[in-house]
């Protein structure tokens, strides 16, 4: 169990943060669309469908596909870790929130605020923001697990060790 | 007193009867000892009377310096807290709107100008934008003012530069231009000023200033007699009081107290209050105090005062980037802005203006040269600025005083000069205030209505973090008064259906979209009022309807039974769980909506569903820093997870069905793109109000229509109010609805039969369906249901690629030997 409170947990969540904004793997994920709906599901006026809008941020990508971070969020995320290094909480978060005004559905920014949260100490904050990074994350396993360990940190930090327990369990499958 | 007096003259009757001879002498005498008893009594009162003057004088001087002293310390700080838009943000990879954009810049009152060498100045071509941008405290950044330039490739910024004076740059990935002071939370008499300090003011409005008001301002006493030699000349002359004469002092006095009269009456006091000021202070905290309070124009209902404030008026700018034209335009302005309103009559104003430069040239602050070319200079009143300055959004504004109340002192507001960071989006409210008046005016040509009888309330919302973009309470966008968006409340009819379905998803053992729903006549008996038999809007009852057919098409009738079999207290449950914050009567009626709310309060709840089961608040304000810049509360983003993102995936669809193939058909003619809108249309009784509450992506949108007296409109939600959410809606930069991911959710194949069809189960359709809802017996056509030989297991986890459509992904039908032995 880590305490973020701890100077190791706070390596621990700056390691997190660099991954998430360093390396491609977990990196920018845009486009939560894999595939078009299909036809029958589709707006139709005057008996034709509508075509889907257009736009890199729509266009459609497999999880292998996914482009690195867009620079803007990058740079964003990188002042959002700066000001969690000093402990400017409110820097940090207004950082990630002005990215996610950007890219509302990129669900490792939501995981990142969330983070900021934890390390603040604000639980519950913290495991909503989580929650809301998983309604995103689609099939990214290793966000979801990265949410259900803030979840599982935040709930027994809170006292709720029931929960806790419950996406402890979820990791440990 | 009366038996002496009696006496008296008793005795002098009996003095007149013995001394009749010395008759006259005695007269004398008396007559010499009251006129010398008059005297010392007058000479007493007299006395007394200077005394008492004398007295009332230094009493009255007393009381003049405390009320002058108290006005000066008091004014010279009471600032009202300022309001500022969003701030739009510029960064690589965004696509690139050089309409947006430069309306942006101008409403900032950034000038359009070749060379960007002065602040404020900007220049765009198809492939770049270069801005010398203003310095500004930003609440996470005070920058500094700094020249940017953009280039676009492709429609989209490819490269962002910020460079130094020197010639030095730097690459960035994001900048943003400043917001926009739109408003300020004032006090009653909807003063409003922007303070400046001496050290900040060009020396060339200090000195038309004096060479046009008051030549003697550093050397007089407050009063400037010269001056006053002039008009008491004139006076005696011509028997007309004139203006002017006035010292600097003089005039800060009167403005102070806002009496424009002309009389002794009234100069008096001014004289003396004037002389107390330049004892209690120096020369350059008065004309600081003046600068700052002068009365210099109204826009709507907002007093312009001080230079500052009408320079970000009538010019979109600081006052320190004016010029001397400019400035001794202001100066021209000065005192009488109703006369001389340079928006309404530029010619006066130009040869006032010419007066002061004149003024100016004698008093030798300025050479020929300055002189014939400020002279020669046009007004350059910006329109867009000064037009700009009128946008003050008082329905959004409602808002936010609002949501500070109770954060702050009435009084913190209305003196603190506190910048208050909004998040209104003016190009958003732009789109909102013209959509709804041009579309309410088509509506009452098409409905043969009387003009104007229609009334209208809107907001818009971003559905990822809450914030009002836009909002609308009077289809009169600068009307200042009945705000409806927050205070008519309405019933509010099928709005609810959503939350009555979503609350029977919520058990998927009981009920899927798919599930039959019997849309038949119901009679509800209560206790002490008649029975309740609601109807469906066509008259009729359509039989068994699957669920999602029972919201496209709004039943009454399905919804009611619906509602009675989930219970009441489920439903309000629901209702308050989204988001509504008002106690709810446990009434059948509410089923269909027969609850009064606001635009806000829908949105509140609709929200909940646009944003995927997450509560969010509705927050009208970013960040609050204090007169002198200093962060006081940063609004964060906040959230609460109020309904399982499975079920917000479901109600969500059957919304979106409700466009595709619903009641909120109408709003998709004209869509260039599918954005996948989920919306729902509410009518209420007798087309008293005309509803539709919506959202794409990115933006929710809700809108009313009726009338205030409350009178039917024969409008229903899709003729009224979902004509004024399209016209609204396509106009914005929408991204498209995404349900999201569930692992539990598949889609099914369902065959159902039509009403009136004599063949049964030949019509099908697809379906989202919970996986723990798949064997549930209320479906239609049990018998035809299909069930896929692919392993769920695989299933869950397979990853559609570009070429693969999905595929139905069905559990294997469970053999009676697993049934029974799992």
């Amino acid at each position: 169990m880590i305490n973020f409170r701890n100077p190791f947990a706070f390596i621990f969540g700056f390691m997190a943060m660099m991954q998430l904004a360093g390396c491609a793997s977990s990196a920018r994920v845009a486009p939560d669309r894999s595939v078009p709906a299909p036809i029958e599901e589709r707006a139709i006026v005057d008996g034709k469908a509508l075509p889907l809008p257009e736009g890199p941020d729509l266009r459609i990508e497999t999880m292998q596909e996914r482009k690195v971070v867009s620079p803007v969020v990058k740079r964003l995320i990188a002042s959002a870790r700066s000001q969690t290094l000093s402990q400017d909480w409110d820097g940090a978060s207004g950082s990630l929130e002005r990215a996610l005004r950007i890219e509302p559905r990129n669900p490792n920014l939501w995981s990142a605020l969330a983070e900021v949260k934890c390390e603040q100490g604000a639980w519950q904050k913290c495991i909503q923001l989580a929650a809301k990074s998983n309604t995103l994350s689609r099939a990214d396993s290793s966000l979801r697990r990265r949410n259900w360990h803030l979840m599982a940190t935040a709930h027994k930090a809170n006292g709720n060790n029931e929960a806790a327990q419950q996406f402890f369990d979820k990791l440990a499958k | 007193m009366a038996n002496k007096k009696t006496q008296n003259i008793t005795t002098d009757k009996n003095s007149s009867k013995k001394l009749r001879g010395t008759k006259d002498n005695a007269e004398f005498s008396i007559l010499k000892r009251t006129a010398g008893a008059l005297w010392r009594f007058s000479k007493l009162i007299f006395g007394r009377v200077v005394l008492g003057l004398v007295v009332c004088l230094i009493a009255y001087t007393a009381y003049l310096d405390v009320m002058i002293r108290r006005e000066f310390e008091g004014q010279k700080w009471a600032i009202p807290a300022h309001l500022y838009t969003r701030p739009l943000e510029l960064y690589l990879g965004q696509t690139f709107d050089a309409q947006l954009v430069e309306s942006e810049l101008k409403e900032l009152g950034y000038v359009g100008s070749s060379s960007i060498n002065r602040v404020g100045t900007y220049n765009l071509s198809s492939q770049t934008l270069n801005v010398h941008q203003r310095a500004f405290r930003f609440w996470d950044e005070d920058r500094p003012r700094q020249r940017i330039s953009l280039s676009v490739v492709d429609g989209r910024i490819a490269d962002i530069k910020v460079i130094e004076p020197s010639g030095n740059y730097e690459s960035t990935e994001i900048i943003r231009l400043e917001p926009r002071l739109f408003g300020s939370v004032s006090p009653l008499n909807h003063e409003d000023r922007t303070l400046v300090k001496l050290d900040e003011v060009p020396q060339a409005l200090i000195d038309a200033l004096i060479a046009y008001e008051d030549r003697q301002f550093y050397s007089h006493f407050g009063l400037n007699f010269k001056g006053l030699a002039r008009v008491a000349f004139y006076a005696i002359k011509t028997g007309k009081i004139i203006g002017g004469g006035s010292s600097i002092t003089q005039q800060l006095v009167k403005n102070y107290f806002l009496t424009s009269e002309r009389s002794l009456r009234r100069k008096v006091p001014e004289m003396i209050m004037s002389v107390l000021l330049e004892v209690h202070y120096d020369k350059n905290e008065i004309l600081q105090a003046y600068i700052n309070e002068v009365n210099l124009g109204q826009a709507g209902n907002r007093a312009i005062h001080g230079f500052g404030l009408a320079s970000r008026y009538y010019y979109g700018r600081p006052l320190n980037e004016l010029d001397l034209s400019e400035l001794t335009t202001l100066v021209a302005i000065n005192n009488a802005p109703s006369r001389y309103n340079p928006l309404r009559r530029p010619d006066r104003v130009v040869k006032k203006r010419d007066i002061v430069l004149k003024s100016m040239l004698e008093a030798n602050k300025i050479d020929d040269r300055q002189y014939e070319l400020a002279k020669a200079s046009a007004l350059n009143i910006s329109p867009v600025a000064s037009r700009a300055a009128t946008l003050s959004y008082p329905s959004f504004l409602g808002l936010v005083r609002k949501d500070l109340k109770d954060a702050y002192k009435s009084e913190d507001l209305h003196s603190e000069g506190l910048q208050i960071y909004t998040t209104i989006n003016p190009r958003v409210q732009a789109v909102l205030e013209t959509s709804i008046s041009r579309e309410l005016d088509r509506i009452e040509k098409d409905h043969s209505l009387a003009e104007g009888t229609l009334q209208a309330a809107a907001v818009v919302l971003r559905t990822d973090n809450g914030e009002v973009a836009a909002m609308l309470g009077d289809r009169n966008a600068s009307f200042a008064g009945f705000n409806r968006a927050l205070k008519a409340k309405r019933p509010v009819g099928s709005l609810l259906k959503p939350f009555v379905f979503l609350t029977a998803l919520e058990s998927p053992n009981r009920y899927s979209l798919a599930s039959l729903l019997p849309d038949s006549p119901v009679v509800v008996e209560q206790k002490g009022s008649p029975d309740w038999q609601p109807k469906n809007y066509d008259g009729r009852s359509h039989g068994d309807v699957m669920m999602v057919e029972a919201l496209a098409q709004s039943y009454n009738l399905a919804t009611v039974n619906l509602g009675l079999a989930l219970g009441l207290d489920k439903v309000i449950d629901t209702l308050e769980r989204v988001g509504h914050d008002r106690s709810v009567r446990e009434l059948p009626s509410v089923l269909l909506g027969a609850v009064p709310m606001n635009t806000l309060d829908v949105s509140k709840m609709y929200l909940t569903l646009a944003s995927g089961g997450f509560k969010i608040p509705v927050k009208s304000v970013r960040s609050v820093l204090s007169g002198e810049g200093k962060p006081l509360n940063r609004y964060a983003l906040d959230m609460e997870q109020v309904i399982e993102p499975e079920y917000t995936y479901l109600i969500n669809y059957a919304l979106q069905d409700a466009v595709r193939n619903g009641t909120g058909r109408v709003v998709l003619r004209g869509f260039e793109y599918d954005y996948g809108i989920a919306g729902k249309t509410g009518t209420t009784n007798d087309y008293r109000d005309s509803w539709f509450a919506g959202f794409s992506g990115n933006y929710l949108t809700v809108v009313w229509v009726g009338r205030d007296d409350n009178k039917p409109t024969s409008l229903t939600g899709a003729s009224g109010a979902a004509r004024l959410w399209k016209g609204v809606m396509q106009r914005l930069p929408l991204q498209r609805l995404e349900l999201g991911f569930s692992e539990e959710i598949v889609s099914q194949k369902f065959f159902y039969s039509k009403l009136d069809a004599t063949e049964r189960c030949t019509e099908h359709r697809t379906l989202p369906v919970l996986l723990s809802s798949l064997e549930l017996e209320n479906m239609p056509c049990p018998d035809r249901i299909e069930y896929d030989d692919r392993d769920l297991e695989e299933s869950k986890y397979f990853e559609p690629t570009d070429e693969e459509m999905p595929i139905e992904r069905r559990p294997r039908k469970k053999s009676l030997w697993e049934k029974i032995f799992g």
